[in-house]
């Protein structure tokens, strides 16, 4: 009976309009949408290698690191944001050492000038893949399924169907099971024909390496997602009489689940559990770093008040080690203040954003934007990577560099004890993105809750429908 | 008559569903949002107030500035509730760069920042341009879609008409009641948001000049929903079904609030390409370094060519500079008057590259902007962006604020720089008054004037948009065949 009733409902669906307009809709928009940002990829591919290049120019040595051009840190973009731009356009692209001479340790301060260079592209989003799941196949999947039920309520062809031997499991499933595919294959054909694009046009996918299981997972993530509005719209069909107020209902619904709630989720995390910004960070380390500063100079000044005149005499050559002393003092005290004021930081914010994360993730739209903005190379984790990764490479540069250049003073004047072969080629920056494992790790609760609306969506529906009252 | 039928129509809205919905959803969703800005922005307003102090304290005197570098920071704007706009990608100071030379400032733009709430930059803001354009559209497709086709449906159209009812009073007193409700609803979401805020000390409207913008904005809203209520009369009459009318209205708002202006962005990047800032950036340094060495190079060969300094060691020179010798002054003043002549051929270098790239910028953000204006939904979001001081103005007066910078620099600082060098000395600067108060520059807020002169071309759009939606909307009515 299922059977039957399915290839009923799918020639029904097959033989509509509904379904040509949806393959020639994912037909354009998926593959435009791909074409577009790998054209994006592409272009900020050629500013960074062009920064690297002309930055691998300008500071061949240590003594332009000193002196001249600072050490600057890049990231690259990623060439998997065809799936999300993410926040790719909006977290820092590039590090650049803040130093003050003879003043270790070195900050890296992280900056974001490539926002600027797409100030349009900020301003209305990009048309990538995660915009056409969430937004059109979602819009979609409500257009398709808001009259499932209540059409035929409404039309009274329902009351005809169940007056024969129909078992109502099987009438509901074989219409979800043909609906369904006249969304899917067409968002399939229109992926698959992308990513063959995509390859043809220069191996790209290929080149990158677990390229593959991230957009496995996301076609899965975006497989599952569209279900579930799918489902969401038999169950809102299911429970109306009518088509019009299904259409109204899905459509507050998804107005809801798309633009506000998830929009909220961080401010509500914000107000639960408070953090700084890190702006704000920024000043207070500033501040701390003027205080320390104060302070150390205070008892340099002291300490050479008592020093000899003859800078070679003995004495003044055991200050220049006093000095060096009290300086790795204050310096210790520095990065353990700031070292703390970090932590605190983190902590924070780690407990504000699993709280936001908490939140939103009761909205499915969280858990496709969030996990494809994962996945492709665009997210949290990889902006994360990057600072953990600049970090580690301003900690080369201190140990290697800026620590060793460091001023002395005499009683008539200042001195350097530079210890750094000034010629030397300096350390360079090298980028690893975030694991895959880890990024599949980071996505896979929201595949479990994707699957856990599907299921719950279609229960209801299942059980609304099982409770109807044909009379 | 059409007070009559405006009359029946406010009460069918009102008593039905609809506007209790418009009026519950705007009590809630606008006051969150204007809550959640607002406190967003009292915590990076205390964060700049915060920042210009330790500033403040930090570049007292020209010594402090020659030893910390200046700075420049950029307010956060007042009014992004009505739209945050580009706000998170426009610079938050400039700032200059390296040491002060007299060769003239380098300035750029300090873009640092870090993603505090990563979830915010990934879904979005709840201001009122999302607000609107999102959540209103949709409640306006709710009210609009089967305002004619309702009535074709139920017939009661063909009754009304049965009676000597002119055509253009019925469908002018439907716009005239959607539009009073749709306004009312929005008004009183409006209000609360405002009184809320305003109860928790984080009201938009305590700051002097906010006034202005803010009424013109929501004004603008006004205009926006209307428009947006005339296209859904449009589509309504063109119908052939309730359902056909909502689901073409819903494909015209995906395609007006989403696809067209993310079009308009592809196409003008593939019209007009331009390269990133950074590169130029990397470009201006090795300019710089080029003109730096230029100039070494010219010093040296001025000393050699000079009488009485090319013979010199530097010992000689150092006696002679302290006996202040006529030959060493001299050799000074030829060398300054050939560094500012090289100084203003390197800016004059720099601004062009800096010129040229604002010109490519500028002319892909035009094509963009030209090819978004089709759709309303666009000329709102830019005209709420422009008035809000979170956009292009904005983006387009620190550019301006930049070369302004370097002006009042180069002019107090960089110009009295005036070092000398021989062999390996450098000597000099004794011009400049380092007890002098460090240069300043008061940023402030891009003028109303200035902001709503690059939004009214967007308003006088929207109420284009209106004005022709609702004349088609009419026409169709007008033709409608009762029988």
């Amino acid at each position: 009976m299922t059977r039957v009733l399915f290839m009923k409902d799918l020639r029904e669906a097959f033989a509509s309009r509904r379904f040509w307009v949806i393959l020639v809709l994912c037909l354009v928009l998926i593959p435009l949408g791909v074409e577009v940002s790998l054209k994006g990829y592409q272009t900020r591919l050629q500013n960074y290698r062009e920064a690297v290049r002309i930055n691998q120019e300008e500071t061949k040595t240590v003594n332009d690191i000193l002196y001249r051009e600072g050490a600057k840190a890049f990231a690259p973009p990623s060439p998997l944001s065809f799936l999300s731009l993410g926040l790719e356009l909006l977290s820092p692209n590039v590090a650049e050492t803040q130093y003050k001479y003879g003043e270790p340790p070195a900050v890296m301060r992280l900056s974001n000038n490539q926002g600027r260079d797409n100030l349009y592209e900020s301003f209305y989003g990009p048309l990538d893949l995660v915009f056409v799941v969430a937004v059109v196949m979602s819009f979609l999947a409500v257009i398709l399924t808001y009259g499932a039920v209540a059409g035929e309520k409404e039309q009274g062809t329902l009351r005809q169907v169940l007056s024969n031997a129909v078992p109502r499991a099987a009438f509901l499933l074989a219409k979800a099971a043909a609906n369904a595919l006249v969304l899917l294959i067409p968002f399939l054909l229109a992926l698959a024909a992308s990513l063959v694009l995509l390859e043809v046009q220069g191996n790209l996918i290929a080149a990158v390496p677990g390229a593959w299981t991230s957009i496995g997972m996301a076609v899965l993530i975006a497989v599952l997602f569209i279900g579930a509005f799918f489902n969401l719209g038999l169950l809102v069909s299911a429970l109306t009489k009518q088509a019009v107020p299904a259409l109204v209902a899905l459509l507050l619904l998804w107005v809801s689940l798309y633009g506000v709630y998830p929009r909220l989720s961080s401010a509500a995390a914000q107000i639960i559990s408070p953090c700084k910004s890190g702006a704000r960070v920024a000043l207070e380390k500033a501040q701390l770093r003027r205080n320390v500063q104060k302070e150390r100079d205070a008892e340099i000044d002291r300490l050479v008040q008592t020093l000899p005149d003859d800078e070679t005499s003995p004495a003044a050559k055991e200050g220049a080690k006093t000095q060096e002393e009290i300086r790795n003092r204050y310096q210790a005290k520095l990065e353990q203040g700031w070292q703390a004021m970090d932590r605190d930081l983190e902590v924070r914010e780690r407990k504000r954003n699993a709280l936001a994360l908490v939140i939103a993730r009761l909205s499915p739209v969280t858990s496709v934007i969030r996990p494809l903005a994962e996945l492709g190379g665009t997210g949290r984790l990889e902006y994360e990577q990057f600072q953990a990764e600049v970090r580690r490479f301003g900690d080369v540069l201190n140990r290697d560099i800026f620590e060793k250049n460091r001023m002395i003073r005499y009683k008539h004047g200042i001195g350097q004890d530079n210890q750094v072969d000034m010629d030397a080629a300096p350390p360079v920056f090298t980028h690893v993105p975030a694991a895959t494992e880890a990024v599949v790790r980071d996505v896979l609760p929201d595949v479990a809750i994707l699957a856990i609306f599907n299921l719950v969506f279609f229960a209801g529906a299942f059980v609304a429908f099982v409770r109807y009252d044909v009379r | 008559m059409f007070k009559t039928l405006y009359k029946k129509e406010l009460l069918e809205n009102v008593q039905n569903y609809r506007f209790l919905l418009a009026l519950v959803i705007c009590l809630v969703v606008i006051p969150l949002g204007f809550v959640v800005s607002q406190k967003d922005y009292a915590d990076r307003r205390q964060v700049y107030d915060d920042a210009v102090r330790a500033d403040a304290e930090l570049r007292k005197t020209v010594q402090d500035f020659l030893q910390n570098g200046g700075l420049a920071l950029r307010p956060p704007a007042v009014l992004g509730l009505l739209s945050a706009g580009v706000e998170t990608v426009l610079p938050n100071a400039v700032e200059t760069r390296g040491f002060v030379t007299q060769e003239g400032t380098q300035i750029q733009f300090n873009n640092s920042r870090r993603l505090d709430n990563p979830f915010t930059s990934l879904f979005g803001r709840l201001d009122l341009a999302f607000i609107t354009t999102t959540v209103l559209a949709v409640l306006v497709m709710i009210f609009a879609f089967n305002a004619v086709i309702g009535e074709k449906e139920r017939r009661t159209l063909a009754q009304v008409m049965a009676n000597a009812v002119p055509r253009p009073v019925v469908i002018g007193a439907k716009m005239a009641a959607g539009s009073t409700l749709l306004g009312a609803a929005f008004l009183v979401g409006v209000l609360a948001g405002v009184l809320l805020t305003t109860a928790l000390g984080i009201g938009p409207l305590a700051e002097a000049g906010t006034w202005a913008p803010f009424a013109i904005g929501i004004a603008a809203s006004l205009v926006f929903l209307m428009t947006f209520f005339a296209l859904g009369l449009f589509v309504s009459s063109f119908s052939r079904s309730s359902v056909s009318a909502m689901v073409a209205l819903l494909s015209c708002w995906v395609a007006l609030a989403m696809v067209l202006p993310k079009g308009s962005v592809i196409l003008a990047k593939l019209v007009r390409p331009i390269k990133s800032q950074q590169v130029v950036e990397l470009e201006k340094s090795q300019v710089r370094r080029q003109y730096q060495k230029d100039v070494d190079d010219a010093v040296e060969k001025l000393a050699a060519a000079t009488p009485g300094v090319k013979d010199m060691s530097l010992q000689d020179y150092m006696k002679a500079m302290r006996a202040k010798a006529p030959a060493i002054s001299g050799y000074a003043e030829a060398q300054a008057d050939l560094r500012s002549q090289f100084a203003a051929r390197l800016n004059a270098d720099l601004e062009k590259i800096d010129a040229a790239f604002d010109e490519q910028r500028a002319g892909q953000a035009a094509a963009a902007r030209s090819i978004a204006r089709l759709s309303p939904v666009s000329c709102l979001v830019h005209v709420l962006t422009e008035l809000a001081g979170t956009g292009f103005a904005e983006d387009a007066a620190w550019r301006e604020t930049r070369s302004r910078y370097k002006r009042i620099v180069d002019r107090d600082i960089a110009s009295k720089m005036d070092m000398t060098r021989f062999k390996n000395l450098s000597y000099g600067g004794a011009k400049i008054d380092r007890k002098a108060p460090a240069p300043k520059l008061p940023a402030g807020p891009v003028p109303l004037e200035r902001r709503l002169e690059a939004a009214w071309p967007d308003l006088a759009l929207l109420a284009i948009y209106g004005l022709l939606f609702f004349t088609a909307a009419y026409v169709r009515f007008l033709r409608y065949d009762v029988r």
